[in-house]
């Protein structure tokens, strides 16, 4: 059932073309604004890079996280999905690997377009940035999966996403920030993989009553 | 009906009794503890700060216990109490909030620091704060009350990795009121009342708050 679902998942999505291109374009237009932010410092210290590459993978990635559900928001998808028993546990897996590829295909371009833009030299940092960024996204895609749940159906639902789970990721932000930089990068990457572990689990957990509404 | 009455003439004169206790406890504060030699009398802050701190942590650990019970069950009651200490969590974070830079601008000379508790509170104030956006948020009153359950639960887990991670990130909390030996005698016990006093007043809230859930 869960291959299913996740066929049906990619089927619906790469029929949606200019989805992908309006992440990409949302992205590189971040990434530009933030630079020309930064533009007051005379000289641009390298370290900014993955902390940009990062908040644009919050902010565009809030974008995907909030279709997590346009599949099934007409004609009551959801309330069919309810009636097939022991669904629950495979529906969020697979609206959570979806978005986890989505938001990994975003961080790939974010990654390569700050590089470019910011003359990052992305090989020699390569190993001091991925993990942390892994499982930061792994992260951010748990939560907002889970979170997108509850404002599905809600009008105002690009509003309230950010609002309901960007204070819930404010630590997960400053671990995977840090980690960057830091002296003993380990001790951050415990956090995260901490975050990772807590927060699919309890989704798992409290997912089938979400779906019972 | 004579019982209800009764009843209702001692919880006025129990609440009464608290708002003299709550009057006692001020006094002492401004003129029974005696001036702190550095903070002066920016330090009084702390006989309200700290244990609406605590009351604040507490609260708020119940509400994720309660919304647990909610969401095993789905008995209202759970619910009215989730909702009940959250909000009284809620009102008492921000009281921490209000009074952490109060004593922070003449102490350390700025109204907001990165200061890890002040930051903690600050982001366990931001996830609470959203758990009342998304209950007023829905129309389904079944779904508010499931959805903001797991909001609850998410941000009591949430609790422990913002402390560990803000902790880690601005240094160690300049220790004021960590024992019984770096009080005087006078200063200690205006602490405790003040705490009593506190605890008392946040109960007295989430017993009037659930009561209002419970009758609509």
């Amino acid at each position: 059932m869960f291959i299913a679902l996740l066929k049906k998942e990619w089927l619906l999505t790469l029929r949606q073309k200019q989805v992908f291109y309006s992440l990409f374009l949302f992205s590189t237009l971040v990434i530009m604004l933030i630079y020309f932010g930064l533009e007051v410092l005379d000289v641009l210290p390298k370290g900014v890079v993955p902390p940009v590459i990062w908040l644009t993978l919050v902010f565009g990635g809030t974008l995907q996280l909030n279709r997590t559900y346009d599949f099934e928001r007409d004609e009551d998808v959801l309330e069919g999905m309810r009636l097939i028993p022991g669904i629950a546990t495979k529906f969020y897996l697979s609206k959570l690997l979806t978005n986890l590829v989505m938001l990994f295909l975003i961080l790939l371009f974010s990654t390569f377009i700050a590089t470019l833009l910011f003359d990052y030299p992305l090989m020699a940092n390569l190993s001091n940035i991925v993990i942390p960024l892994i499982l930061g996204l792994i992260g951010l895609a748990a939560t907002g999966t889970t979170f997108s749940t509850m404002v599905k159906a809600h009008h105002k639902r690009d509003i309230l996403l950010p609002t309901l789970f960007y204070p819930l990721i404010a630590p997960l932000s400053v671990a995977v920030i840090k980690s960057f930089s830091s002296a003993e990068p380990l001790v951050w990457i415990k956090i995260l993989l901490a975050f990772d572990v807590i927060y699919v689990t309890a989704s798992v957990l409290v997912f089938d009553k979400m779906l019972e509404g | 009906m004579v019982r209800w009455f009764i009843r209702n003439i001692m919880k006025k004169i129990f609440y009464i009794l608290v708002a003299a206790l709550i009057t006692v406890n001020l006094y002492l504060i401004a003129f029974y503890a005696p001036l702190e030699l550095t903070q002066g009398a920016a330090q009084k802050i702390f006989y309200w700060h700290v244990p609406s701190a605590m009351v604040m942590m507490i609260f708020f650990i119940v509400g994720g216990i309660a919304s647990v019970g909610y969401l095993i069950t789905k008995k209202d009651k759970f619910d009215a109490l989730a909702i009940s200490f959250i909000e009284v969590g809620f009102l008492f974070c921000t009281i921490v909030l209000l009074t952490g830079p109060l004593w922070a601008k003449p102490v350390w000379g700025v109204w907001w620091t990165w200061e890890p508790r002040l930051t903690s509170t600050l982001f366990v104030w931001l996830v609470f704060f959203g758990y009342f956006i998304l209950r007023s948020s829905l129309d389904d009153k079944g779904q508010a009350k499931t959805y903001s359950s797991v909001l609850a639960i998410f941000g009591c887990l949430d609790i422990p990795i913002i402390m560990l991670a803000v902790k880690l990130w601005r240094g160690v909390h300049p220790q004021v009121l960590n024992s019984r030996e770096n009080l005087p005698d006078k200063m200690w016990f205006v602490f405790i009342f003040s705490m009593i006093v506190v605890f008392i007043l946040a109960g007295i809230l989430v017993y009037e708050r659930a009561r209002k859930v419970k009758h609509g």
